[in-house]
């Protein structure tokens, strides 16, 4: 496949002629440590003003393979409050995010499939005309590369991509499912705030989905928002009448709240869901013994 | 003495208590509670994620199925069902190459193409008109 026909089907894709985020924070890297500068450089840019590939070195080099390994480097991300990302492995997801100001970290691998050379770079750009993308690589400034090169490197590394975005940012492009989970992974680690933030803009991008609703919930309540985390819950119940989950979980919140009949009436409801679905019934009917038990005792 | 040892004791017991947020999970987990992190992990949340993905939904699209709908049939599959793909998924041969990608999106189109009738392909897809 030529250039042109590289240009021609991203056109095609409906994206724009060129794209450019600039100028981002480059960094002149030391032997096999691209990982970290460019880890720094998507971070500054999503809002973490101090971070140095020295400073992240310790935590995303493995010296042992003279590399970064990219679940390390999602890690890091999280752990600096900033939704870690992995793009669907296409050209054209890579470049929609570029288009929609979101710098990518990607792997290339330079070498061949027998004997690779992998690399990571930032992504800041891209010209469909001219048929080049702007890449930070270890050095200050961006460099431009030849977009069908580009497109080759990249997808010989397994066309990988990851973003790090700043709290109640989203991808641009993504299947639902995919995006929740990375959320949930951020509220994983610790990141309760950037989480719920996340949530929220995920519901306003899925209104209708009863696992946003359920996430959302769920992380209020935990966080002692009781009464609108339940709100989200029962709106999780209501998409989703089929499901299980929402209704455990309304069960528990009713019986924190005192009101043991609805409780008792929710657990039941979720037991039987559950059978429906085909699930282990166990975890249902623990809630069921464990908010029927204070309701025999404080009838 | 025993004023310095029940002084020790107060003071150890601080220190267990200390320990014991030290450990405390960022959100308390609550027993029985089911976490975020369980739900999208449930077979049916597993496979509806994939068949949202651009490259499936683009197939569909290609063939004139709408990928819409190709999700809302794949959600009214019980976990039980959806746990049954994911085994025949388990069963292809693992890696990371292109290639083995390429098999997973072929098992995932065919997967929805049974569900919908066009295709008669896994013997463990009951189709629903």
């Amino acid at each position: 496949m030529g250039c042109a026909a590289v240009s021609t089907e991203l056109s095609d894709e409906g994206l724009t002629q060129t794209a450019n985020i600039s100028p981002l924070y480059g960094f002149n890297q030391r032997e096999n440590q691209c990982g970290p500068a460019s880890l720094a450089t998507i971070l500054r840019w999503s809002g973490v003003p101090d971070a140095t590939p020295e400073a992240l070195l310790p935590t995303v080099y493995t010296p042992a393979k003279e590399g970064s390994f990219l679940h390390d480097i999602a890690g890091e991300i999280r752990a600096h409050g900033r939704l870690a990302h992995k793009i669907e492995p296409k050209l054209a997801a890579l470049f929609r995010e570029v288009e929609s100001g979101h710098p990518v970290l990607v792997l290339e691998n330079r070498g061949l499939s027998f004997s690779p050379l992998y690399h990571y770079s930032v992504l800041a750009g891209y010209d469909l005309t001219e048929e080049t993308v702007t890449l930070y690589q270890g050095e200050e400034t961006p460099a431009k590369e030849d977009l069908d090169t580009f497109s080759r490197t990249w997808a010989r590394s397994g066309s990988q991509g990851l973003l790090a975005l700043p709290p109640g940012e989203l991808p641009a492009d993504g299947g639902e499912g995919d995006i929740l989970t990375s959320i949930i992974e951020l509220e994983g680690a610790g990141q309760t705030g950037a989480a719920l933030a996340g949530y929220k803009a995920f519901i306003r991008r899925f209104p209708k989905s009863w696992r946003g609703h359920f996430s959302l919930g769920g992380a209020l309540y935990l966080s002692g928002e009781s009464a609108d985390g339940v709100k989200h819950l029962k709106a999780a119940a209501h998409l989703a009448p089929d499901r299980p989950e929402p209704l455990n979980n309304l069960a528990l919140a009713a019986h924190g709240d005192g009101r043991l009949e609805d409780a008792v009436r929710y657990a039941d409801e979720a037991i039987s869901k559950a059978r429906a679905q085909g699930l282990d019934l166990k975890p249902y009917q623990d809630t069921l013994k464990e908010v029927g038990g204070a309701f025999e005792v404080e009838p | 003495m025993s004023g310095k040892r029940s002084a020790l004791r107060s003071v150890s017991f601080i220190v267990a208590l200390a320990y014991l947020f030290c450990f405390l999970p960022a959100s308390p987990a609550m027993a029985g509670w089911v976490s975020n992190g369980e739900m999208i992990n449930s077979p049916q949340a597993k496979l509806i994620s994939m068949v949202e993905r651009q490259e499936v939904s683009d197939s569909l699209a290609s063939m004139g199925i709408d990928p819409d709908e190709a999700v809302r049939r794949v959600a009214r599959m019980t976990d039980a069902e959806a746990q049954n793909a994911l085994n025949q998924l388990e069963t292809m041969p693992a890696g990371g190459s292109p290639v083995i990608g390429a098999v997973v999106f072929v098992f995932i189109v065919l997967l929805v193409t049974d569900i919908l009738g066009y295709t008669n392909v896994f013997p463990f897809v009951n189709p629903q008109y």
